[in-house]
């Protein structure tokens, strides 16, 4: 048994992380977004060359290298700490895998490779005006045809290509679109978050490839599959920034002298720094417990009975959403005055903690998702 | 990351499995579904068998009369007992078996094992702690009582308090200051006491649960063999750290099971009384199975590392922190769901004054009340709350004493 990275997972966590350091310090994080240049497309090319990321977890018959939910939170680790705004998580995390799970006939094979290696990047257009991204969309498609409108399309504004859901003969369908394609409007959202795009996409008789399905797949089924997955890499990315603010706290509360002492001297900020250290251990717990999960089921070698990822995702959701928030709200706490400043890049982490802790659902919606799994609804009194 | 268990400790929970069917009752549900004197008949005999099926100390040596298990074994053992809603021992065996019994057979002369572990297993000797003090608490190196060397042994004297099962035990361990000279930390002994004596009296604090478990105990020129101190005098803060960090790997495992069962419970009370519709106590019973997750999930982490051979520091403070704090949001829950009902006391309140009731415990408001007062107690002892942040703090983070 063991609940741990094994030593070269460790390895290729660090590999990451020097990576990132070097090429994209913290430091220049804010001068990129006042720039309004987030991405920088070298750095998103050195790492697909030189660290092969975008491909991590496809199969290796599209260029991928095959690895699963462990080694792609070790990487959304890394990410989170960093707050690298490349359209990673956006690109490999939620639409590669949605593409593959959801083309049963390898029509979009090319596109596939391209994703993978990080030589195109992709976004997924699922969410609609007051239509979540698991909700069965309103976007309609007729002979190719797409007309509708989605929003919070992640990264959308860098992207090459989008997976769009659209109802094929009132029927749920997914379909490949070039964002250069005629009729595809794409317009940036302002963020609360500025070191992630998102776009709306307006579609207006826009051309697409549909995709069909596996024999016997079920569209929203295979959706709900892929967003259940990048719910866990979510939560390894939010871990990450988690660790970050925590790391920000204590060299602070370390540092910082006031009455004559490092103001970590004092038991209050010493119980806000050791709760967000206990939130965190807490929350990598149900990560890891997550992506081993997640990769278990789809092994059928291990006689590992399959995860109930319909009652492990909304748990690993709530905690981990609920761990950044306080840690970055700690952290700015601490800070004192500079934590509010727009020069301290605290308030990227506070900004990047809430926005993800809405993204598919808030913690308390995902506490109900929970109570819906393990608790049968409508069950009427008995007298006991 | 491979969070399943060794293909091999498939046999050995089989094992056990078989054993408890062969050896409970029929038609075992969990001990608390065992009426008080049901219960009080059970408890020997269960010992007893475990006793004779070497299942008693599972971590000793065999030699010693324990089981020699395996971590992995131990680990699985304490699965199957939790499942299955029955105890490893009786409350005292904590304190001789797991405590005494490790100290002894890490710091024990010969003489003392020889003496000493023969009669823990068969339940000759019954220990209880005395460690606390009126005056040292979570200052525990502020103990004052005081042995000093005479002819005829140690004579000591001071008052212990909070001494856990007291009443049933007929040993006493005790961190006394030999030394009064010496700096707080060194100058202190650890004694193996005997109560059975003129000098030793213990009665009981009656707590607001009712419960008589915990005593107060006064030494009043007590005699205690030079003999019968673990390691030399002056090494009692040692000795006593090092028993309490042996706290049972196998409680990471048990103690979430037993929430889990607890949870199950506190589903069917808010069944009963028609709020699985209400969307508060939705929310909240959600809000419980994540702690009774990550309860499991840390203990996991825990014995995943004890079977490394690693130390982790952090996770006995972040273990406490999760089940203690729990059981105070969890009770909170509960009188929420009897509301007005639970203002009268009906049914049995739980046995044991330490974390949830016993699996099977009937649902009742005295089975809640007693809870919700229980986890009043359960963020106090064994390092409060305030204590285990300020580890965290010091020893993990860093940050300045």
């Amino acid at each position: 048994m063991r609940y741990a990275l094994t030593p070269e997972q460790e390895q290729f966590g660090q590999t990451i992380r020097d990576f990132l350091e070097t090429r994209a310090p913290e430091s220049g994080l804010l001068a990129r977004i006042e720039a309004d240049d987030r991405l920088d497309r070298h750095l998103w090319q050195d790492i697909s060359e030189q660290l092969e990321l975008p491909g991590l977890t496809a199969p290796e018959t599209f260029g991928g290298s095959g690895y699963g939910a462990v080694e792609s939170a070790v990487v959304l680790e890394e990410l989170g700490r960093s707050l690298t705004p490349i359209p990673y998580f956006a690109s490999a995390v939620l639409t590669l895998p949605l593409l593959i799970a959801a083309d049963g006939t390898g029509v979009t094979h090319d596109v596939i490779t391209r994703l993978a290696s990080g030589s195109a990047m992709g976004a997924a257009a699922v969410a609609e005006p007051g239509r979540r991204a698991d909700a069965v969309p309103a976007t309609s498609a007729v002979a190719g045809r797409l007309n509708g409108t989605k929003t919070l399309v992640m990264d959308g504004d860098v992207a090459d290509v989008f997976v769009v859901s659209a109802l094929t003969d009132g029927q749920p369908s997914f379909y490949l679109v070039d964002a250069d394609a005629d009729g595809v409007a794409v317009e940036r959202q302002p963020m609360l978050d500025p070191t992630r795009g998102s776009a709306e996409i307006q579609l207006t008789d826009a051309p697409g490839t549909e995709l069909g399905p596996p024999a016997g797949a079920e569209p929203m089924a295979i959706l709900g599959d892929v967003l259940d997955r990048a719910q866990i890499a979510l939560a390894a990315e939010q871990l990450g920034g988690a660790v970050r603010c925590l790391e920000i706290a204590v060299d602070h509360a370390t540092t910082r002298e006031q009455f004559g002492r490092p103001i970590g001297n004092f038991q209050s900020l010493k119980h806000q720094c050791a709760k967000t250290l206990y939130d965190i251990e807490v929350a990598r717990s149900a990560m890891w417990y997550a992506a081993w999960a997640a990769d278990a089921q789809a092994d059928p070698h291990t006689d590992t009975p399959a995860a109930d990822l319909a009652e492990l995702v909304p748990t690993v959701k709530y905690l981990c959403s609920t761990t950044y928030q306080e840690a970055a709200r700690r952290c700015v706490h601490i800070l004192g005055g500079i934590g509010f400043t727009w020069e301290h890049p605290a308030h990227l982490f506070f900004k990047r903690a809430t926005s993800s802790a809405q993204f598919l659902g808030t913690p308390t919606e995902a506490l109900h998702r929970l109570a819906d799994q393990m608790l049968p609804p409508g069950l009427q009194y008995q007298e006991s | 990351m491979d969070i399943s268990y060794p293909a091999d400790s498939a046999d050995y929970r089989d094992r056990i499995r078989r054993f408890l069917r062969d050896h409970l009752p029929a038609g075992w549900s969990g001990i608390g579904a065992l009426s008080d004197s049901q219960y009080h008949d059970f408890l020997p005999v269960w010992r007893a068998t475990l006793y004779e099926n070497e299942l008693l100390a599972p971590a000793w040596p065999r030699e010693h009369g324990g089981g020699g298990l395996s971590p992995i074994d131990r680990v699985v053992l304490a699965e199957e007992f939790a499942h299955a809603g029955v105890p490893a021992g009786t409350p005292n065996d904590e304190f001789g078996i797991d405590m005494v019994g490790s100290l002894l057979l890490e710091h024990g002369t010969e003489d003392q094992k020889a003496h000493f572990l023969p009669r823990i297993l068969s339940g000759e000797h019954i220990w209880c702690q005395g460690f606390s003090e009126p005056g040292a608490g979570s200052d525990l190196a502020a103990v004052q009582t005081h042995a000093t060397l005479h002819e005829s042994g140690y004579i000591l004297n001071g008052q212990k308090v909070w001494t856990s099962d007291g009443m049933a035990a007929n040993q006493i361990f005790v961190l006394a200051r030999t030394d009064t000279q010496a700096r707080k930390h060194k100058g202190l002994t650890f004694f193996l006491v005997p109560i059975d004596q003129p000098g030793v009296e213990l009665r009981p604090i009656p707590m607001m649960t009712g419960h008589r478990d915990f005593c107060e105990t006064f030494f009043t020129d007590a005699v205690a063999d030079p003999a019968h101190i673990i390691g030399q005098p002056g090494d009692g803060w040692a000795m006593a750290m090092a028993l309490l960090g042996y706290e049972r790997g196998e409680t990471a495992v048990a103690l979430p099971l037993r929430y889990q069962a607890d949870l199950d419970r506190l589903i069917e009370l808010a069944r009963s009384r028609g709020k699985l519709d209400d969307p508060d106590i939705r929310r909240r019973l959600a809000w419980c199975k994540t702690q009774v997750q990550t309860m499991r999930w840390l203990g996991l982490r825990s014995v995943s590392q004890w079977l490394a051979g690693e130390n982790d520091e952090a996770q006995g403070s972040i273990f406490k922190l999760c089940w203690s704090q729990y059981q105070v949001a969890e009770g909170a829950i509960a009188m929420d769901i009897l509301g007005e009902e639970g203002m009268i006391t009906r049914g049995r309140p739980p046995r044991m004054p330490y974390y949830c009731d016993e699996p099977e415990a009937p649902n009742s408001t005295a089975s809640w009340q007693g809870s919700h007062l229980i986890a009043q107690g359960g963020v106090t002892y064994a390092g409060t709350t305030e204590i285990q942040y300020n580890i965290l703090a010091e020893r993990i983070l860093g940050l300045p004493r």
